[in-house]
């Protein structure tokens, strides 16, 4: 599937009529994109040295204040505090870190395992292949969210927790895409010339296969730190993520879903902040694939 | 057709058997039912006889024979918690689910492909550029979220539509909308460039040269061979619209199967999650079965079962 056809932006276009071209992508996109990106990981990393105010500290005088926009909000609490009265930006900052660290501890090991187990299925083929597909078909059929509340009642919520079950969901559509580039890779001439001067398997793989992937494989990878962002404050939003007196976007959104009628900026705030990463991520990853190779258009989340 | 269906099938039954007996392992893993049940005074005595009732004092692999046995039958033992069988505690909770997610899939349907197809033939234009936005928030956007935000405005503010529960037809809205969020998008998005890819073709000149209406064009021309590229896609979001229901049954309470696994993983009531669990391996196994099949009706070039 991954080999489709010309790329858009270069198709005629049959219906042209007068119009003015309105892109979603420009230069000034990117670099809004990377300058938000480099802000979330600046965040993540030093999230404790750049926030206002401790977020654990507990301030019941000051519960339920509204963001500063609001008649009542002010500034000491520029997006508000929630109902133990901590304070909201504080508590966001802190948030990115577990986001970050599900991306840098998940996005790796999926696309390590998914791509090893690819390139294998698709250099082997046989009963290799087989059993590696029918694994990927056991993964679709068994939903993430399910081994999480499995590992939730065996274990005591953490992150590790959270990035099994995400390495689990993600590595399958690695494996899909590379076993399908392997195949194609496979009949190429410089493949075969490989072999015909005595190049073992691995080495073929290794040096001649792996390097025509890897293109599509960061590709790939890029576009799936917004589902691991996504899922993650997914997991902890349902008490099956990290623990719950930990700081992380999805446990403040349900901390915040008791109050919403009136604190809407409880649950509104951290989905925001979820939405904008998720979305520059994915922008980003657009770019990115538009860059290294037109052809790889059809690479879906 | 029949011989290449046969060898699917098998590997179909394959990934149930193995679901299910993950599952079985699983639930066994998260420990003992009887401790979460047990009155605090129950007796030593009182807590075997309980085991003993239940089977769980068999050993592991006789436990795992029968449980086998049982979903041959679709016997699957009583809940724990409930005590009624659990075959009919799942299966009665299994309609609000499917209705859910084929409320949802209409909705990707009947919103992601016209939009796609129209800013595809309208590509540069605003409502493209509109689509286009809108597409991308929409990934970005977690369902839970945007559960919580509709909720909070057509429920709670507007009072237009119910919180959460089942009901009639305006319980399903918010739900519905919830669940489809994401596929609509992705949707609209792959129709889009499909639609631009196909386009682009030779004989879409050649039919507008012949002076064909633009309508038939775009709809017997373009968009059939459009669509071709995206019933894999379509087949996948179906089968996920079963686990991403999950969470949105949390968050508008929604008596489906999904929150009924959720619940009772919790409470360690093992028949119950591996009923659960079957059908949703089961839904999964059927749509991609539906959707090789659906290839055939679409464009006969490809046959089912060819090793791709």
């Amino acid at each position: 599937m991954a080999e489709s056809q010309a790329p858009s932006q270069q198709v005629e276009d049959p219906f042209a009529g007068r119009r003015r071209n309105w892109r979603v992508r420009s230069p000034k996109t990117l670099v809004a994109t990377l300058s938000i990106l480099l802000l979330f990981i600046v965040l993540g990393l030093f999230g404790p040295h750049i926030a206002p105010e401790d977020p654990f500290k507990l301030n019941l005088v000051g519960r339920l204040q509204p963001p500063f926009f609001e008649a009542e909000g002010s500034l000491d609490h520029p997006l508000g505090t929630d109902d133990l009265g901590r304070d909201t930006l504080s508590r966001l900052i802190y948030g990115a870190r577990i986001s970050l660290l599900a991306i840098v501890m998940v996005i790796p090991l999926a696309t390590v395992i998914g791509s090893i187990l690819g390139i294998l299925a698709g250099w082997f083929g046989g009963w290799t292949s087989r059993v590696i597909m029918a694994l990927v078909d056991l993964q679709l059929a068994m939903p993430a969210i399910l081994i999480a509340v499995f590992l939730r009642a065996i274990w005591e919520p953490s992150l590790s927790n959270v990035v099994i079950v995400l390495v689990f969901a993600l590595w399958a559509t690695f494996a899909r895409l590379v076993r399908g580039e392997t195949l194609g890779l496979k009949e190429r001439e410089f493949v075969l010339a490989a072999r015909t001067i005595g190049a073992n398997d691995l080495r073929i793989m290794v040096r001649h296969v792996l390097p025509s992937l890897v293109n599509s494989i960061v590709i790939l990878a890029t576009l799936n730190v917004a589902t691991v962002v996504i899922a993650e404050a997914g997991l902890s939003f349902l008490g099956v993520g990290i623990p719950q007196d930990s700081i992380s976007w999805g446990i403040m959104i349900s901390q915040g879903r008791g109050v919403i009628v009136t604190a809407w900026w409880l649950v509104t705030v951290p989905g925001i902040a979820i939405i904008v990463v998720s979305l520059v991520v994915n922008l980003f990853g657009d770019w990115l694939r538009d860059f290294l190779d037109p052809q790889l258009r059809n690479i879906q989340r | 057709m029949a011989a290449h269906l046969i060898p699917r099938l098998l590997q179909s039954i394959a990934v149930v058997f193995v679901v299910v007996s993950l599952v079985f392992v699983g639930s066994r893993l998260i420990g003992d039912p009887i401790e979460a049940y047990a009155a605090r005074n129950a007796t030593e005595e009182a807590i075997e006889a309980q085991r003993d009732r239940l089977g769980l004092l068999d050993p592991m692999i006789v436990q795992y024979g029968n449980f086998l046995w049982g979903v041959l039958n679709l016997d699957f033992g009583d809940s724990i918690f409930s005590e009624q069988p659990a075959w009919d505690e799942v299966s009665s909770r299994m309609w609000a689910t499917v209705q859910l997610s084929l409320a949802a899939f209409v909705l990707i349907l009947a919103v992601g492909v016209p939009v796609g197809v129209l800013a595809a033939i309208r590509r540069g234009s605003i409502p493209d550029l509109i689509a286009r936005l809108f597409a991308l928030v929409s990934q970005a956007m977690p369902n839970f979220w945007l559960g919580l935000v509709l909720i909070f405005i057509f429920a709670v503010q507007l009072g237009w539509l119910p919180t959460s529960g089942k009901g009639g037809f305006e319980n399903l809205i918010l739900p519905a909308i919830t669940l489809a969020g994401f596929g609509m998008a992705a949707t609209m998005r792959l129709t889009r460039s499909g639609m631009l890819e196909v386009l682009s073709n030779d004989y879409i000149r050649t039919a507008q040269a012949k002076g064909l209406a633009q309508r038939t064009v775009i709809v017997r021309h373009a968009l059939r061979n459009a669509l071709l590229g995206l019933v894999t896609f379509l087949g996948i979001t179906l089968a996920q619209l079963l686990a991403g229901s999950i969470i949105v049954e949390v968050v508008f309470a929604w008596p489906g199967v999904g929150r009924l696994i959720f619940r009772s993983i919790s409470l360690r009531d093992f028949p119950l999650i591996q009923v659960g669990v079957l059908l949703i391996a089961v839904w999964f196994v059927v749509i991609n079965i539906l959707v090789d099949l659906s290839y055939n009706f679409l464009d006969p070039r490809i046959r089912v079962g060819s090793d791709a």
